[in-house]
């Protein structure tokens, strides 16, 4: 089969260009009065706080969240699935808050999810009980005291007569809006369909008085709301209104105790799950279909990526050196068969302990090597681990007219126009191709492999990580020398961190990130030791005024 | 909620021509009455336009390809003359030959950020730079795009309608809708929604209706005090941005009595998968007639539709073509090698594909421009010929990620404005010609103003030359 073809795209990065390898942020940078670190020394404590928003908008998955915890329910209600999306933001994640704002669509969206949750309570005895379990008998006493509850369940702070009157005002409208619904009822439901409404509910408050650096000290209530959205993607349970209540959280003490706890929480696992779910695309696995294998495929892959990580990250509380590394996976019937496994299995996944030689981790399974178009495409896997693992900075491809490929082999093809000595060398040379072609060694289906159109896999490469050049032959050897790398940590942290407070890293977040790397690396951190580290840092207490506006 | 009831009385101002004539028929539409805006009456659809937007360039002529996609000759069309030339995908538009402005020549100015596609995509409507940061796929525009100049100016009280085709992708969305700069606008790729938002209370009864709309009085009244409340503080420019933003998004109740689509089309749009790739040319109509009706009811004048991601990896089935089969990945087939990248198996046959997708993409294109001809408009015309819809792309041609000699396909005159039913290349033996000036052309034509009250001449970049392109304008054109 005619494997040449000289047409180039300016998909990729191809030709010159001038790369820096490292991570998305410089670790010292004097230029920047900004960065901590610009006198090359770092301690976690010169970090300081993001500017961010005041008012960080709920994401469609804190939305659904949220309201599932509000009204006690199992599941969260599903109102949010024809919510309008959200444009993407600059990190890997759904809850950019720069992005998240409410427009004309996503309003119509909000009042109908809050009038169909309201219509909802109606006919649901249960849910409309617990939810007015214990009120006083009598009018206005009953509806008051509704309102003062709920809202401040809804809004996640205390609330006051300022607060709740006009809601109750609403709810004496009530018998006009549902003349159908029994009057007690009417009134709750006029006063949880305008609660969630109220942008107190759609956005989290984190204003305040800054001081004269512009620092704003979240309150207790304001640090709870960080902390549930941080690891749950949801609202304050009881014991989080709780402690906030009692003033325990503006302790490191009662700040890392509530941390603990709710990091054993289920809604803690989910977060994690969701994180590496989003971070390394698994979603695209579905799309993966491989000729002689059942349509399903895909959606095997994909499971079979989340139970590993579940076993890892969640059941033995590792980090990410078992996470890049370790030498067993999930298969059943239709997958065994990729890693050459015999044996019996069944439709269901089970473990299965691979080749250390050929396996290790993540992205050795079929669903990362198979994901990328374009045969083994050892540019497109390079750039992905370059961009998400690595969190190297690539620059834009140029603009350039196609070059002819020569070469037997891919990797040959691909060195004829990126290699070392032409003028794509920067980026390609040093970092796309160095991490790309180990995995040569896996077929476009992620089978092992040693002959590339009859000729022997080359799969040595080096690559210069922040530790020095360090050299590897195959997948096996780049993973470890990945998981050994400050770099792999670094970008690790730095992810965590985006998804954890829901904004891209800034130049103050680098004395943590540091401090993250260097420990998660030393100590084998594990995801939790990475969550309770972030919200142990003082970019989790407080936040920066963003720029006024102008004064005309 | 009370079930849907359908046909209201009968509209003296929009009625259905060729009812039962066309493929799906049509016949709800015996009537279009608006009900219930608190914003007051909405003018007629005098004007209005909607943009498509295929990605991946079109197998027009370039390294070294023939010419699939333009006519021989420019001039004058007719539609025998482009019925003709079946070689050519524009010929997919020989039934309205004379509602046809098909304009070559045109460049986007500004270069892309690290990724051709989102470069163009972000250019295609807002004639603006692409941002410095962030960059690659994450590109943004540094300016608004011309569907929301339009209901800016034209239809204040609604934002342009936003769609897409297709499934979104990580790598790279929607890229057609801006705001203003960066401020990118989602697109709805569940046509079920967008007719929703549309109409979801317009079956219901009067009583009602009634009631929700006191409800919702009520509730915006106490959420409106909330939101002053917040924006009377002390805010960063952002946030009092963002919080404006929430602010006049705060809707009253909008009802469209009379505005409903057949109810078999409205179960077909509530049954289908919208991220299908099988669906794509199905749901790809829908959107058409959301667009086409949500203008004749007077709820939109603006609007875009994005068929695909910006670099869309769709596999498509054309009917008829190839025995039907699922071609590869658009994407691919316009580099026309297995590969999103660099280097990969050749496409047997790719540019004959890139020409086939054109055309199936000129189609549906056409299934708007009938869509639209179906509605008559108070002065007796259809409605068509009261704006203006185009198909445009991201790119030139998809091998080479040109921003040159990127096409823009009109139909619809705006009311004798634009000089329709002919083929043009703007360049007039020059240079390209940037494609802001065709903006301030159409800008002008559809009926925005400068705050002066002059045509618009200065759209885009400010370091723009400004003006028109004359090649565009009809002799007798009453607004130029």
């Amino acid at each position: 089969m005619s494997r040449l073809l000289p047409i180039l795209v300016a998909m990729v990065a191809l030709l010159a260009c001038e790369g820096t390898i490292g991570g998305r942020t410089s670790t010292s940078d004097p230029d920047n009065p900004g960065d901590p670190c610009a006198d090359g020394v770092c301690e976690p404590d010169d970090a300081f706080p993001a500017a961010t928003s005041a008012y960080p908008r709920l994401s469609h998955g804190q939305y659904e969240n949220t309201l599932r915890d509000l009204f006690g329910l199992t599941e969260p209600p599903g109102l949010a699935t024809t919510f309008e999306s959200d444009p993407s933001g600059t990190t890997a994640f759904d809850n950019d808050v720069t992005v998240l704002q409410v427009t004309p669509n996503l309003w119509q969206d909000y009042q109908t999810a809050a009038e169909t949750m309201a219509e909802r309570l109606l006919t649901d005895a249960e849910a409309l009980g617990r939810l007015t379990e214990g009120l006083p008998a009598g009018e206005p006493e009953r509806t008051e005291a509704f309102a003062a509850r709920f809202l401040r369940q809804a809004f996640r702070r205390p609330v006051t007569t300022e607060d709740t009157a006009p809601f109750v005002r609403l709810a004496n409208e009530a018998t006009t809006h549902y003349p159908d619904a029994p009057v007690d009822e009417a009134r709750v439901v006029m006063i949880v369909q305008a609660a969630l409404q109220s942008p107190h509910f759609l956005y989290r408050d984190e204003s305040g008085e800054a001081d004269a650096e512009g620092l704003v000290a979240l309150d207790d209530h304001q640090l709870a709301s960080r902390l549930s959205y941080t690891l749950w993607d949801s609202m304050p349970d009881d014991e989080l209104f709780r402690a906030a209540e009692a003033g325990e959280l503006t302790s490191d003490e009662g700040l890392r105790a509530q941390a603990a706890r709710m990091l054993d929480d289920p809604k803690a696992a989910t977060k994690i799950r969701s994180f590496h779910s989003k971070l390394f695309d698994l979603g695209h696995y579905e799309d993966v279909e491989l000729e002689g294998y059942p349509e399903d495929i895909g959606h095997t892959l994909r499971a079979e990526a989340e139970a590993f990580i579940d076993d890892v990250l969640l059941e033995n509380d590792g980090g990410i050196r078992e996470l890049y590394t370790a030498p067993y996976t999930y298969v059943n019937e239709d997958t065994a068969p990729l890693y050459g496994l015999e044996g019996t299995y069944g439709p269901e996944l089970e473990r299965a302990d691979l080749d250390p030689a050929q396996r290790a981790g993540l992205f050795t399974q079929p669903g990362f090597l198979a994901s990328h178009d374009g045969d083994t495409a050892p540019i497109h896997r390079g750039i992905f681990l370059n961009l998400y693992v690595l969190c190297t900075t690539l620059p834009a491809p140029p603009v350039f007219d196609p070059p002819v490929l020569e070469g037997e082999t891919r990797r040959e093809r691909i060195n004829s126009i990126t290699g070392p000595g032409t003028c794509g060398a920067t980026c390609h040379a040093e970092a796309i191709n160095p991490i790309g072609f180990p995995f040569e060694t896996f077929d476009d289906y992620g089978r092992w492999r040693t002959e590339d159109n009859g000729h022997p896999v080359d799969a040595a490469a080096t690559f210069r990580f922040e530790e020095g050049v360090v050299g590897f032959d195959g997948p096996v050897q780049l993973a470890e020398a990945m998981a050994e790398s400050l770099n792999a940590h670094r970008c690790y942290a730095q992810n965590w961190l985006e998804y954890s407070f829901g904004r891209p890293i800034q130049p103050g977040d680098t004395p943590v990130l540091e401090s993250l790397a260097q420990t998660s690396r030393s100590d084998d951190l594990s995801v939790k030791e990475i969550l309770v580290a972030l919200i142990d840092s003082n970019l989790f207490r407080n936040r920066r005024t963003q720029p006024e506006e102008d004064s005309e | 909620m009370s079930s849907r009831t359908k046909k209201k009385p009968m509209s003296r101002r929009l009625f259905l021509r060729g009812a039962g004539t066309v493929a799906l028929g049509l016949p709800f539409l015996e009537t279009f009455s608006r009900f219930g805006s608190r914003a007051g009456a909405q003018p007629p659809a005098d004007s209005f336009a909607v943009w498509l937007r295929q990605g991946n360039g079109v197998a027009q002529a370039g390294n070294g390809e023939p010419e699939r996609y333009w006519p021989r000759e420019t001039g004058r069309l007719t539609t025998d003359g482009l019925a003709a030339e079946s070689d050519r995908a524009l010929s997919e538009l020989a039934p309205f030959a004379d509602k046809i402005l098909a304009v070559a020549g045109l460049r986007f100015a500004f270069p892309g950020n690290g990724c051709g596609h989102s470069g163009g995509g972000n250019q295609c409507l807002t004639a603006a730079r692409v941002s410095e940061t962030p960059s690659g796929a994450e590109s943004l525009s540094m300016g608004e795009s011309v569907d929301n100049r339009i209901a800016r100016e034209l239809h204040p009280e609604r934002e342009p309608m936003t769609l897409f085709t297709g499934r979104k992708s990580g790598y790279l969305p929607e890229v057609m809708s801006y705001r203003g700069p960066m401020d990118l606008r989602a697109g709805e790729n569940d046509p079920w929604n967008a007719y929703m938002r549309m109409t979801g209370l317009a079956g219901m009864d009067i009583d009602a209706i009634n009631r929700i709309r006191e409800r919702r009085l009520s509730v915006n009244d106490l959420v409106r005090d909330q939101m002053s409340t917040l924006l009377s503080g002390d805010l960063s420019t952002d946030d009092r941005r963002r919080l404006d933003l929430h602010f006049t998004s705060i809707r009253d109740l909008e009802v469209l009595m009379g505005c409903n689509l057949p109810e078999m089309l409205e179960m077909e749009i509530e049954g289908i998968d919208p991220l299908s790739g099988g669906n794509y040319q199905r749901v790809t109509e829908m959107h058409n007639e959301i667009i086409a009706m949500g203008i004749a009811c007077g709820y939109i004048r603006s609007a875009t539709l994005q068929l695909g991601n910006g670099n869309d990896g769709t596999q498509h089935t054309i009917p008829g073509y190839r025995g039907g089969e699922q071609l590869p990945r658009y994407h691919q087939i316009s580099h026309r090698i297995f590969s999103d990248g660099s280097e990969g198996d050749p496409i047997e046959g790719a540019q004959e594909m890139h020409g086939a997708i054109d055309r199936m993409h000129l189609g549906l294109f056409r299934h708007l421009i009938e869509r639209l001809s179906m509605y008559t408009a108070e002065s007796g015309e259809p409605l068509l010929d009261r704006g203006v819809v185009c198909i445009t792309n991201d790119l030139g041609h998809g091998v080479s990620h040109t921003y040159r000699n990127v096409p823009f396909i009109f139909a619809g005159s705006c009311g004798g404005n634009l000089d329709v039913g002919k083929y043009v290349d703007v360049r007039g033996g020059g240079d390209y010609v940037t494609h802001n000036k065709m903006f301030n052309t159409i800008l002008s034509a559809v009926g925005v103003r400068k705050d002066d009250g002059s045509l618009v001449d200065d759209f885009g970049d400010s370091s723009l030359e400004g003006g028109f392109v004359p090649d565009l304008i009809a002799a007798d054109a009453p607004d130029f």
